[in-house]
């Protein structure tokens, strides 16, 4: 839109220029800094679990003339699909964190078959000084299983390929890699010379001066009997109620992404081996509920629910695909969402559940490929009229208020064709009683009263005020006896 | 004052008070009989129990998913391959319908509750019905009393409990209402004589028809009623008019459940009804004639007439029995009128627990002081015979022989203990309240009569407070059953552990969802009939053979296979297409009714067909005619593939401390063959506590291998 109007305001002869620079401002587009350099580069790739957790510790050197404000990190296009998460932080006191942002493909003339992050830097570096910080990345389903099908007894062996290199777009100076891995037992791995291999971790470098994007791959064939579980599928729903109660419910689908079992399965051998998942799949339901007043904030009708967009399933998770689903209210509405980092929102619909009658608004977010760093809050601003709550009071207590009335009804009113006059006579007659006991009770009442004034009259002698009283009381009980006496007429 | 108001806001007639008491203790008992269901939901878990109910479970869920007539039209192939079943047509649907229009009025109401769960509560909900409905009809018996009395003791009794706790879905869990609410408006016709009532009469046991089988009872003991009324002289137009409409509709309502069919007017369990009927039309038309003829005339009339139609009837049965119209009493209720027939004839009759003889310890069991009560109720209505007591005689008389036959019909025996044992204990009890009540009033005046009748408020107190003593053991008795016998789901166990604490055995569940999960979609399980619904509707794979076992051939095949050595039952499975072999197996855990000790049935039936004839039951025995597993028993037994598949690898497990390994916690004995091999199957998968032990079977070997 600002681009549109702009074009309208400039000379054509100066538009291109400036088509160019605001384009660059605007839509976000990069370029790779040709002053930036890698002084060192600090790599460890930790393969203990089912991922790939790799750290890369740099050290960036401005050698240009002007400031930079961001530095881009870059992977391979074939990761797309394993990459989950990729988080950046200044190696200094404290630790800050810096933001990163995903950069739009194709956005970086000629190089469109990588996938860029933006590293913002809280200061730009200046011209010929350096910046320590460190790049984190985590990549699922990158080990694959290595035999393919094992014994139930066999160990589990898997395989992994990799960058020997930092992918950079700057050219880098010094680098060394670290492989972490589980157990002593490898099988195999590249011989990428320098490299030593010392008990649990092979250490390939240090390397010299390397060119942006370098690349030589890396193998590494080892042990690794840890679970292999993906989630393939979560649904997680949060149904509020402003009564005091969060419930979730999380759906998930498992599914076993390690080595297949050959042949036999064997209960005796099973419980003495190692824990090699004999389920191929299943799906289980863990719902729980949990007091609104830890998550749920308002200020008068306005409401923030303040909750986790994905929680622990188990350590090392991978969840392929996420639905979250969050149950407000019925009435609630100008509802926002606010997510700690990009997902997909679905469409929202209704849910209908005891007592609704317009459906409570869901609002569905997904995601896919997600691990335990995704582990964040997200927030849910709302308005939820207060007088709303006792709409559902109010429908109960009026069913109920109906349903006696017509019970009312019914007992009292005669509904058949015909006459019964037997049970007509005996209900007459029933009233009659009623009645002349109603009156007896008056009568009661009135010698009752008596009695209370004679002892009142006991006390004070107060005469006056006593035969006054007397007067209401024998009207009372002179009302009441002629009334059952025209009852017995 | 203020005392008075509120006396006067408390006063009310002898009436309202009256119906305030009615109301209240009917409410009370009917929320008692719900909840006292719920403890299988609270000590487990809202499941479906046993067996059948997960067939029922299975087909709810189908006719909530796919709609009415896809229901009565379904073909069900994952069961009893390569046969399949029609499901629509050989079934009672009334359980079925039912859970599903109360899922959908809920579900219309925006009650979010799952067919499941709707299932689970279906049975407790209608035990609340059956409470209020046993009031009515004991208060159109005798009198409100003995209905409130009766009424709180069906409430809790164990013998109906026992089939309608919550998860126990099955066609019983209703079955019992829909007859006593047919019982209660035949009562209505009967007493009054009307239409109305009458076809009230038809429609509640068409409802009864297409819920259970056991409507059969029902259209006997209506007519043996009318008959029994007939001759004690006591027909009349009402009781021709109430027996005529309910008969010929009731009939016509009954052929449209198409399980039923054209039974009603061919089979001879429902002959009693017909003969009845025409029965009352002949005694109609006799009195008629009587009316209107001289004593001579009619008398050689009716002799004639009576002479004509035995003939005339035993010329037209025979002809219909030969010809096969009038089908031939089926087994099921041979059995009930001769104990030993099912035995002697049909094994897989009589290899069904609940097929079998009640004990008398059973009967103390499951209803506890009613067993007393009933004589008592009984003589009362004896004492002052009525049209409806009689049929109250009738009922009591017929299902307590039943009732002896088999251990299942202890279920329509209890209300009817209910209805007795609640006149007589109310009739009993207002007898000696009086005197309770009389002696306070008389003090002073009478004392010729204290002299005649010693201590006579004192007994009466004594009598009233010994009954209140006998209520409480009562009540404490029930929910004893209700709690230890009667409210576990079968599919999850539960033991004691050794310090104390209460095991969760689990294993069913696992063993079914494995199969759910791990094996291909089309995948066919072999295992004994038991298991069939469990695996159909949790595994959702297809299995050979069921729970209903209408093929007893099929159930033999597989019987020879389990019977069998690996390589003869190798050819078996082949042919049968199979996949997965599934088995129960107790000997670790302990648990009694797993497999092997149903083995003996399984050959028995497996040699009962001409296929089988080479599997005797004397091969299993060893010479001293014992069945055992241990080195002592016979080499079929230790080679057969039922022995395989239970102790294939047992033989390296210590299961209890002094006793050496592959020792069988159930049969108490070291297995005899220890070491050795499957060629034609592998495990495929045993569960926590090797309860399910599943099998795969192998492809054939490939040439030259």
């Amino acid at each position: 839109m600002k681009l549109h109007g702009r074009r309208n305001c400039f000379s054509a002869a100066v538009a291109a220029l400036v088509l160019v620079l605001c384009s660059a401002l605007v839509s976000g587009n990069f370029v790779i800094e040709p002053s930036l350099n890698i002084k060192n580069a600090d790599r460890t790739i930790d393969l203990h679990s089912q991922l790939t957790k790799i750290t890369n510790k740099l050290v960036v050197e401005n050698t240009g003339k002007s400031p930079v404000k961001y530095v881009l990190f870059a992977l391979d296009a074939k990761q797309r699909e394993q990459l989950s998460y990729v988080s950046a932080l200044l190696r200094e006191h404290g630790r800050p964190e810096l933001k990163v942002k995903p950069v739009k493909d194709g956005s970086i003339p000629q190089h469109s078959d990588k996938i860029f992050f933006s590293i913002e830097l809280k200061d730009p570096l200046q011209p010929q000084r350096s910046m320590p910080i460190e790049v984190e990345v985590l990549l699922t389903h990158e080990l694959q299983p290595y035999p393919k099908e094992i014994l139930q007894k066999d160990k589990q062996l898997v395989k992994y390929l990799g960058n020997v290199y930092l992918y950079s777009p700057y050219p880098v100076t010094k680098q060394t890699t670290t492989v972490v891995l589980p157990s002593r037992n490898v099988e195999n791995y590249s011989r990428i010379k320098p490299v030593t291999q010392s008990d649990t971790t092979i250490t390939y470098g240090p390397f010299d001066k390397r060119p942006a994007f370098a690349k030589e791959e890396l193998m590494v064939h080892f042990e690794n009997n840890n679970k292999f579980l993906t989630v393939t599928k979560l649904e997680r729903v949060i149904e509020v109620s402003h009564w005091g109660n969060i419930a979730v419910e999380e759906t998930i689908d498992l599914l076993h992404t390690g080595a297949l079992l050959k042949e036999r399965f064997c209960r005796i051998e099973f419980e003495t081996s190692f824990p090699i998942i004999w389920w191929m799949e299943t799906r289980y339901i863990i719902g729980y509920n949990v007091p609104s007043y830890e998550y749920l904030y308002n200020s008068g009708d306005e409401y923030i629910l303040d909750m986790r967009l994905l929680d622990h399933i188990y350590d090392d998770m991978v969840v392929d695909e996420m639905v979250l689903k969050v149950i407000l209210p019925e009435g609630s509405n100008n509802i926002q969402i606010e997510l700690p980092y990009e997902a997909t929102r679905l469409p929202d619909s209704l849910h209908y559940t005891y007592l609704d009658t317009t459906g409570r608004p869901v609002i569905s977010v997904t995601k896919k490929n997600l691990v335990e760093n995704h582990i964040q809050n997200f927030k849910l601003k709302y308005t939820f009229p207060k007088l709303l709550m006792l709409q559902e009071p109010l429908l109960v207590t009026v069913a109920l208020y109906i349903m006696f009335l017509m019970v009312i009804v019914y007992v009292r009113l005669d509904f058949s064709i015909d006459k019964d006059e037997a049970s007509e006579s005996k209900l007459r007659v029933a009233g009659q009683c009623e009645k002349i006991l109603a009156a007896q009770d008056r009568r009661v009442s009135s010698y009752n009263n008596l009695d209370d004034l004679l002892t009142q009259l006991k006390t004070n002698k107060d005469v006056n005020l006593f035969s006054s009283a007397v007067k209401g009381v024998n009207q009372e009980y002179k009302n009441a006896t002629a009334a059952i006496a025209e009852l017995g007429n | 004052m203020g005392v008075l108001l509120k006396a006067k806001g408390l006063r009310m007639s002898a009436q309202k008070q009256e119906t305030l008491l009615k109301l209240t203790i009917l409410s009370f008992a009917a929320i008692l009989s719900f909840a006292t269901r719920l403890f299988s939901v609270l000590r487990f878990e809202s499941v479906i129990h046993e067996f059948d109910p997960y067939f029922n479970y299975r087909t709810t869920k189908y006719l909530s998913e796919e709609g009415f007539y896809n229901f009565l039209n379904w073909f069900d192939d994952r069961v009893w391959y390569p046969l399949g079943r029609i499901i629509g047509g050989t079934i009672y649907p009334g359980l079925m319908v039912t859970s599903a229009i109360f899922y959908h009025i809920a579900q219309f109401l925006n009650i979010t509750i799952d067919i499941r769960n709707v299932c689970v509560f279906l049975a407790p909900l209608f035990s609340s019905f059956t409470t209020i409905v046993t009031y009515l009809l004991t208060k159109e018996l005798k009198d409100s009393a003995s209905g409130l009395f009766a009424a709180s003791m069906i409430a809790i009794v164990p013998g109906y409990i026992s089939r309608s706790v919550a998860g126990s879905y099955d066609n019983e869990g209703i079955a019992i209402f829909c007859m006593l609410f047919t019982y209660y408006m035949w009562i209505k016709a009967v007493k009054t004589g009307s239409i109305f009532w009458s076809t009230c009469t038809a429609l509640a046991y068409f409802y009864m028809v297409s819920s259970w089988g056991g409507y059969v009872f029902l259209i006997n003991l209506i007519p043996l009623h009318v008959l029994t009324l007939m001759v004690t002289g006591r027909f009349s137009h009402r009781i021709y008019i109430a027996y005529s409409i309910t008969y010929c509709l009731g009939t016509i309502y009954s052929m449209q459940i198409p399980f039923v069919g054209f039974q009603p007017v061919q089979s001879s369990e429902h002959m009693l009804a017909i003969v009845v009927f025409g029965l009352c039309q002949i005694h109609a038309l006799v009195d008629y004639l009587r009316s209107r003829l001289s004593a001579t005339d009619f008398e050689a009339l009716f002799h004639g007439l009576i002479i004509s139609t035995v003939v005339l009837s035993a010329i037209v049965g025979a002809i219909l029995t030969i010809t096969g119209k009038i089908s031939p009493w089926t087994g099921r209720f041979y059995s009930l009128l001769d104990p030993s027939y099912a035995k002697n004839h049909i094994p897989i009759i009589a290899s069904v627990s609940e097929h079998q003889p009640t004990s008398w310890s059973s009967f103390y069991f499951d209803l506890q002081i009613l067993v007393f009560l009933f004589p008592a109720g009984l003589y009362f209505c004896f004492s002052k015979l009525t049209d409806s007591n009689i049929f109250l005689i009738l009922y009591g008389a017929t299902s307590l022989y039943f009732a002896g036959v088999m251990v299942r019909l202890m279920l329509v025996l209890a209300p009817v203990m209910c209805i007795l044992g609640g006149i007589g204990a109310s009739t009993l009890l207002l007898k000696y309240m009086k005197d309770i009540e009389a002696s306070k009033v008389v003090d002073k005046k009478s004392k010729k009569l204290e002299s005649n009748y010693v201590l006579r408020s004192q007994v009466a107190t004594f009598f009233v407070i010994i009954m209140c003593v006998f209520f409480f053991s009562y009540t404490f008795h029930c929910t004893w059953v209700t709690v230890e016998a009667y409210s576990s789901p079968s599919i999850v166990l539960s033991a004691r552990s050794p310090d104390g604490g209460r095991m969760i055995f689990d294993d069913f569940r696992e063993a079914y969802y494995w199969l759910r999960m791990n094996t291909p979609e089309d995948a066919k399980i072999m295992s004994w009939w038991d298991y069939g619904y469990q695996i159909t509707a949790m595994a959702n794979r297809t299995i050979l053979v069921d729970n209903n076992t209408w093929n007893n051939t099929h159930i033999s095949r597989v019987g020879q296979a389990m019977a069998s050595s690996e390589e003869k039952a190798y050819e078996i499975m082949r042919e049968l297409d199979v996949n997965y072999v599934l088995v129960i197996f107790g000997g670790l855990t302990g648990y009694s009714s797993d497999d092997l000790n149903k083995f003996l049935w399984m050959v028995r039936i497996a040699g009962s067909t001409e296929k089988g004839k080479s599997i005797s039951e004397w091969d299993y025995y060893n010479p001293a005619g014992e069945f055992r597993v241990d080195k002592e028993g016979t080499p079929t037994l230790l080679n057969c593939l039922m022995y395989k598949m239970c102790y294939y690898k047992f033989g390296q497990v210590y299961t209890e401390g002094g006793k050496p390994s592959g020792y069988d916690r159930v049969r108490n004995m070291e297995i005899g063959n220890k070491d050795f091999d499957l060629t034609t199957l592998e495990e495929a998968y045993t569960t926590e506590h090797w309860l399910v032990r599943i099998y795969k079977v192998k492809d054939l070997r490939n040439r030259g291998n």
